[in-house]
């Protein structure tokens, strides 16, 4: 996988991927770092029917940001709203955070037409904020 | 009756199995009868009832045990939207509805809860008025304390008995009934609660509770769940108001509190954190993820500004650890 950042304000760091097209995205995702996440996005959705993310090293994302990536999609509830991107694509998730999951999951989103988890790839997290141990350490 | 368009929320108060069945039953078979979708959400002893006389048509009702279809109010508003917006939802306006016989878990609930329980039952018709749900909730006289009956005439437009629909005088507008309950103020932190400035440092904030909770030892899915909930709030108060809070985190029997006090904001929506997030953004949705997750979220606000106040399992809850796979106590 070759890649090239995109941004990164040292909390969040996003990579564009080209095997497969997308982006591999690190780091923590709340409002302070959701005007950079939402410009990778614009930036590499333009002209593709099919987006990947990586979601692997995502330490933290609050529910605007998670809105952010699953409007990636184009889905009409996001286009309404004016938070769309224009056309439609597929959005493949992969290495989901569980926590990510859980949420996606909640909130129902999970469901969202062109956005696919990647089965295979849901990560245990990149570890947790400092003082946050993990419950057993076989991860 | 008609069951289209937008919620509609009627209480069956019963004092026999003879009763519940005359009004539960005929609801439930001709939801059947038009195909629309209907669900069942109550005691396993009333789903036999239900079951024994629907029937051969009885398999077709969707069910679910009341204690495990949404274990707290927040949980239980999310429940019902979800099943509607599977069901029909997503398919425009033109469907019929979906019908829905809910019937609470009253006993061995403390004051507390039986208080936002009730809350729940009035915000229902606000939360839930765009959805073509229709739903009867039954209340067993014979077992239930007077008082959560009477709450119910509070808390439904109409009573339903077979099919006769009544008005209900004691109906309370919703707004004016969350609003009675919410006068107590919240527990105020104890001496020697962890605390911290919430500047509108989102981060920072987050870093403060994952140290708290691994000194309270909730660790793993437990602290993120915490974090995410606690972050959200902070979110929230930053994009509301002057941004800055008093944020301060104790440990008490059962539970670990995150209280939030920010001057100077004024919170009118008595159904903060209540409406199921969408696609299409909406002030609050964080605080509905959070109050999706935790135990506990109240919200008070006076003339001297607004707390928030929200409360998740202590290290030695052991549901989830007798439910592996559980991510949340939900």
């Amino acid at each position: 996988m070759t890649s090239c950042p995109v941004y990164d304000d040292g909390v969040l760091r996003i990579t564009s991927t080209s095997h497969p097209p997308g982006l591999a995205i690190e780091g923590e995702i709340d409002e302070s770092t959701y005007p950079g996440l939402v410009q990778a996005l614009q930036d590499s959705i333009s002209g593709r029917a099919e987006l990947h993310l990586s979601l692997a090293g995502v330490s933290y994302c609050d529910l605007a940001g998670l809105r952010a990536i699953v409007c990636a999609t184009g889905a009409d509830d996001c286009e309404t709203s004016g938070n769309g991107y224009g056309d439609s694509r597929r959005v493949i998730l992969h290495e989901v955070p569980a926590q990510i999951v859980t949420v996606l999951q909640i909130v129902g989103w999970d469901s969202t037409p062109g956005l696919a988890l990647d089965p295979g790839g849901i990560s245990p997290g990149p570890g947790r904020l400092p003082g946050g141990g993990r419950q057993g350490s076989a991860v | 009756m008609r069951t289209d368009g937008a919620f509609r929320h009627w209480a069956c108060i019963y004092d026999s199995d003879q009763q519940f069945v005359q009004t539960a039953v005929p609801f439930l078979a001709e939801g059947l009868a038009a195909g629309d979708p209907v669900l069942a959400v109550t005691t396993p002893a009333h789903l036999e009832l239900i079951s024994a006389a629907l029937g051969p048509r009885g398999g077709e009702v969707d069910y679910a045990e009341s204690a495990f279809f949404g274990r707290r109010p927040a949980q239980r508003v999310a429940a019902f939207y979800r099943y509607w917006k599977n069901h029909v939802g997503g398919r425009g306006g033109n469907g019929g509805g979906v019908r829905i016989l809910a019937e609470p878990v009253w006993a061995g609930r403390s004051a507390r809860e039986i208080a936002a329980w009730t809350r729940m039952e009035s915000a229902l018709n606000v939360v839930l008025a765009p959805a073509s749900i229709s739903m009867i909730c039954p209340y067993d006289t014979r077992t239930l304390d007077p008082d959560i009956v009477t709450g119910a005439l509070h808390t439904h437009p109409a009573q339903i008995t077979g099919s006769r629909l009544s008005p209900s005088a004691d109906f309370t507008e919703p707004a004016e009934f969350a609003r009675s309950c919410d006068t107590g103020p919240l527990p105020e932190p104890p001496d020697g609660a962890a605390a911290f400035p919430f500047d509108g440092d989102l981060r920072g904030l987050r870093r403060f509770i994952a140290g708290r909770a691994a000194a309270y030892g909730v660790i793993g899915d437990r602290a993120d769940i915490l974090v995410l909930a606690v972050s959200e709030v902070g979110a929230y108060l930053k994009n509301s108001g002057p941004g800055t809070a008093a944020v301060r985190t104790w440990e008490q029997p059962g539970a670990v509190v995150c209280d939030f006090r920010q001057p100077g904001l004024s919170i009118d929506d008595p159904f903060l954190g209540l409406r199921p997030a969408r696609l299409e953004p909406s002030a609050g949705d964080g605080l509905w993820l959070a109050n999706q997750v935790c135990d506990w979220l109240e919200i008070r606000s006076g003339a001297d500004g607004s707390t928030i106040q929200l409360q998740v399992p202590s290290r030695h809850d052991q549901e989830m650890a007798a439910q592996p796979g559980l991510r949340y106590r939900g």
